[in-house]
């Protein structure tokens, strides 16, 4: 085997390894369509899921704020803000948490006597 | 004031209004975060896709997308994308090193290495092999070197991008440095052709433009340049073939020597297509180059080429794509090299050349090493001459079995031969080679090859050497019958061992002593000169081995000056057909086909070398060292014969000027004492050495009549007559009765009779007054007595007026002698006479005598006049000096000439 034929040869792997690289990325591109989509579908989802959290969220401190609103020695401080570290798959407890947390806080509010108020 | 359980119960409502706020928080993080992600995925695959659409390579180059530091999404996609990549690349993974190796290997020195290392440097590789690759530039930021193949390998074609003039120019001019800096001065010629530019083609090569390593081509003549192309493929592929090598590469492998030097054509066109028959002729061209050891390099020149051609494609100055590593590679090509450098790098090489050319090369350098080595068992083979410092071959072969070689006088032909024999012999043991050499000019140019008296030395291959035979075409005559049985001999020898060629035959008969011969004729011309027989039987014997000589090793070397005026091959072109190689010496006419006009051009001391019947596309104009001046040719000769004189004959020498002596030749040496006499009276114009004899048996009509005026060579043949027949009898057995009738030969008859008398015969001279006394007495003794008797009767025609004189009841003189002549030889009585004119020997003989002369010899006298002493035959003879005709109508056919042999005086001087 002469000289070239061994250079194109070995040269070839390089052409094989590119020809794979960029057949991999077209059948990919095609893949990454219908990912796109589905993807977009999630952002969709989750952005309405955000909005309905977040008007859940304020429902529920508006209501709070209701049952502490005749408590002067209670500083209600700013709203709530959302919490960075949370995790984005714990958001259906989280939403549970908060309903139960309102009823601990209508009860303890039930709870105080007339002096206390 | 509130008590302990109200602080209790506003703590409790704190906490747990603390902990609302704090659950608000994470549900509304928990459902941004969420959103985030699912924003998060789509921007990574929005990039990939984005990525992976337009080509990872290019998105790397892409602002837009190249990978970005502090990018998550960009970090994350890239990350991902290398790991396919890695993973599709792990066949690739060591191909870059695996490359680097190879041009390393393939691409020594300046083939692969950087300028610095070797421009300016001459070469020394003597160029047996080529480098396999030749390095262009790299790929992958140098990850590994690209390399073209180019000399035996491969074509090369180049496509420039607009504006990559001077880039392309830069490539080009780079490997063909690396090439002319890689070989020896001499093993490269670059020829170099622009559609475009009259000169200044790659002008940093102008010093070697002065030497034949690079000649630019006139941009309108493309058309000869691709002839001259043809010119070396056919050639040089019918030298390769003829050696049972496929290609220049396999012959050049073979015989580990470079025998021609690579050639490589950088043709710049414009783009646009070339004529269609320049097309064609490219193309043919291109298709057995390689094989050839010729490569074309075109830039710009859309043509689809025969065999391997790589491409190089330039996208902009600096990077091209190249068929080595294919369309999706990008190469960076190699930086121009500094153009002073190269200036300085091509003068370097020039004068490197100019010094190894080194002026005329001289006859030393036909000559090998080492005397001797080579077999001639397939073909002849040696060089002649220097083009540009390179041997220029003639090839004695199957293909060019016989050669033509013609120029004026003067032109340097026999300078030619030497040249040619010298490098023959020195090559090939006389055992592989013999030589029969014949030159019809008057002169002895061949005559040093033969022992002499200055110098006892001769070339051994020689086994004849004819000269000064311009008189004697019959010797010519006698060389080509002694071929055309040497070729009958041949053949039945291939035949007994049923093989058909030389070659075939040597295999199968190895210890037979089958050399190939090449006969040598000088101005063959001569050999054809009149319209008689000699030149009827010269032209059929030379056709005969002309057209079978090939295959039984016999080889025909025919010098003239000019072969149109032979006219008895007009119409009949088989010899001028067979010699297929043809040698032309400067200004040599008809020698080369009709429209090669090489030799015209020739310089002195130069000849034009054609292997293929004189075409043009064979030309090779070689200088031709000086072969011939005194002592130039000895030198080697002396050497051949201390070589191989031992074991091989000295060659016969036959000299048209010098007379035989008789007792030098081989048949007086032989003479014994024999039942049957045989007087030698000279010799034969033959390629051995043959006498003509007169046997004398006693039978009727064994008498010999010289006839002519011409005394030297009449006493000389009674001479040799009487003194071989002397050598043939002990005393007593015969008795000479020698009778002077010519007042000037005298004294040579006396010192026969004396010498005669000394080696014990009986010799008495008769008086010419005495003669009719004398027949009278012998034919009075013919039938007693058992001692045979010769008459030596030199001028017979002077004694008639006396003899003729007739007594009354007596017989006349010339009746006893008439008696004498019919009787005696059936006594044992001959008569050896000499009659000065044919008219007096048929007035000796009377009517109806011519039957009593059995053998003459003829002198100076007409053929027309001898046809009743030749069995009634039409004789073709005219008067010749120191020639005769002789004709034994006993032996002969028809008269053939003879030499008489010197008398004994010239023997002395």
């Amino acid at each position: 085997m002469t000289a070239e034929m061994r250079y194109k040869e070995i040269a070839s792997l390089a052409r094989k390894a590119t020809v794979d690289v960029q057949s991999w990325e077209r059948s990919r591109a095609v893949e990454l369509e219908s990912a796109i989509e589905a993807a977009r579908a999630d952002v969709d989802a989750a952005t309405e899921r955000e909005q309905r959290a977040m008007t859940q969220a304020r429902r529920w401190w508006r209501m709070a704020m209701d049952n502490v609103a005749r408590l002067s020695w209670l500083d209600a401080g700013d709203e709530p803000e959302p919490a960075e570290t949370a995790r984005a798959s714990h958001l259906d407890r989280h939403i549970e948490d908060v309903r139960t947390g309102y009823q601990d806080l209508t009860r303890a509010v039930q709870s105080l006597g007339w002096r206390a108020r | 004031m509130i008590g302990r359980k109200g602080r209790q119960q506003r703590g409790a409502v704190t906490a747990a209004f603390e902990e609302l706020r704090r659950r608000i928080g994470l549900a509304m993080g928990a459902a941004r975060n969420a959103r985030a992600e699912a924003e998060h995925e789509l921007a990574k695959l929005e990039l990939e896709r984005a990525i992976v659409i337009e080509g990872g390579d290019r998105a790397r180059q892409d602002p837009a997308l190249a990978p970005r530091a502090g990018d998550p999404v960009s970090q994350a996609v890239w990350q991902r994308l290398d790991e396919v990549r890695a993973a599709f690349g792990q066949e690739w993974a060591d191909g870059p090193e695996r490359l680097r190796s190879l041009v390393a290997e393939h691409a020594p020195g300046p083939a692969g290495q950087p300028p610095g290392r070797w421009l300016g440097t001459v070469g020394a590789d003597n160029g047996v092999t080529a480098p396999g690759l030749w390095r262009i530039g790299c790929c992958a930021d140098g990850e590994f070197d690209v390399a073209v193949p180019l000399l035996d390998e491969s074509h090369l074609s180049i496509t420039s991008a607009p504006g990559t003039r001077h880039a392309v120019d830069a490539l080009v001019e780079t490997l063909l440095m690396r090439v002319l800096s890689t070989f020896e001065p001499g093993a490269v010629r670059v020829h170099l052709w622009d559609v475009g530019q009259l000169t200044a083609v790659l002008p940093n090569f102008y010093a070697l433009s002065r030497t034949s390593a690079v000649t630019v081509h006139d941009p309108t003549r493309l058309g000869d340049l691709l002839d001259e192309f043809s010119g070396h493929v056919r050639r040089i592929h019918a030298d390769a073939m003829q050696g049972g090598h496929p290609s220049l590469r396999a012959m050049r492998q073979a015989k580990g020597a470079r025998i021609e030097p690579w050639r490589i054509a950088v043709l710049y066109g414009n783009g646009e297509d070339l004529e269609p028959e320049q097309r064609r002729d490219l193309q043919r061209v291109a298709s057995g180059a390689l094989d050839a050891g010729i490569s074309l390099v075109l830039v710009d020149v859309p043509t689809v080429l025969g065999g391997s051609v790589e491409t190089i494609k330039l996208r902009d100055e600096h990077t091209a794509t190249c068929s080595m590593t294919g369309a999706d590679l990008l190469v960076d090509l190699d930086p121009p090299l500094p153009g002073a450098q190269v200036s300085a790098a091509s003068g370097a090489i020039a004068r490197a050349l100019t010094a190894k050319q080194g002026g005329p090369r001289g006859f030393a350098d036909l000559v090998p090493a080492e005397l001797g080595r080579e077999r001639s068992v397939d073909e002849l083979r040696t060089p002649v001459g220097f083009d540009e410092g390179d041997p220029v071959e003639v090839v004695i072969g199957d293909a060019t079995p016989h050669a033509l070689i013609g120029g004026p006088s003067g032109s340097g032909k026999t300078n030619f031969l030497y040249a040619l024999l010298g490098g023959l012999a020195a090559r090939y043991s006389p055992d592989e080679l013999a030589l029969y050499l014949l030159d019809f000019k008057e002169g002895v140019s061949f005559a040093g090859l033969a022992p002499g008296r200055k110098d006892e030395s001769w070339l051994p291959h020689a086994r004849l050497i004819g000269v000064n035979v311009n008189t004697d075409r019959e010797f010519g005559l006698a060389l080509l019958r002694f071929l055309a049985d040497e070729l009958r001999r041949r053949s039945a020898a291939a035949k007994d061992h049923e093989v058909t060629t030389l070659a075939e035959l040597r295999e199968a008969d190895p210890g037979g002593n089958w050399p190939r011969i090449v006969a040598v004729i000088d101005e063959f011309q001569y050999l054809f000169a009149g319209r008689d027989g000699v030149t009827a039987l010269a032209t059929s014997l030379l056709e005969d081995i002309a057209r079978r000589g090939r295959s039984q090793g016999i080889h025909l070397i025919l010098a003239s000056q000019d072969v149109a005026g032979i006219e008895a091959f007009w119409g009949k072109p088989a010899v001028f057909e067979q010699c297929t190689l043809r040698i032309a010496m400067p200004k040599a006419r008809r020698v080369l086909a009709e429209a090669n006009q090489a030799a015209v051009t020739a310089p002195r001391w130069h000849a034009v070398v054609n292997h293929d019947s004189g075409i043009a596309h064979g030309n090779r104009v070689a200088h031709i060292p000086d072969a011939s001046s005194p002592g130039v040719f000895a030198r080697l000769q002396r050497s051949l014969w201390q070589r191989y004189a031992a074991g091989h004959a000295s060659p016969r020498l036959f000299d048209g000027a010098v007379a035989p002596v008789l007792t030098e030749s081989a048949a007086y040496a032989g003479l014994g004492f024999e039942t049957q006499p045989r007087a030698l009276v000279g010799q034969a114009i033959a390629v051995d050495d043959v006498a003509f004899g007169v046997d004398l048996p006693p039978a009727p009509g064994r008498n010999l009549a010289v006839l002519g005026s011409s005394q030297r060579p009449a006493v000389s043949i009674l001479d040799s007559a009487a003194r071989s027949l002397a050598r043939q009898f002990r005393q007593g057995e015969v008795e000479f009765i020698p009778c002077c009738l010519v007042d000037a030969c005298v004294p040579a008859v006396a010192r026969l009779a004396y010498q005669l008398q000394q080696e014990g015969h009986k010799a008495e001279v008769v008086a010419g007054d005495e003669l009719g006394e004398r027949l009278a007495s012998v034919h009075a003794g013919l039938s007693e007595g058992s001692v045979r008797r010769v008459l030596l009767l030199y001028g017979v025609d002077a004694a008639l007026p006396v003899l003729e004189h007739k007594e009354p009841g007596r017989q006349s003189g010339l009746d006893v002698l008439r008696a004498v002549l019919k009787q005696g030889p059936g006594h044992g009585v001959h008569v050896l006479g000499w009659w000065r004119s044919v008219a007096r020997l048929k007035d000796t003989l009377g009517f109806g005598g011519t039957e009593d002369i059995g053998a003459l010899a003829a002198l100076d006298v007409q053929g027309s006049d001898l046809g009743s002493f030749c069995a009634g035959q039409v004789v073709h003879w005219s008067p010749r000096p120191g020639r005769a005709l002789f004709f034994d109508r006993t032996t002969h056919s028809s008269p053939e000439v003879m030499i008489p042999y010197a008398l004994p005086e010239e023997e002395e001087s």
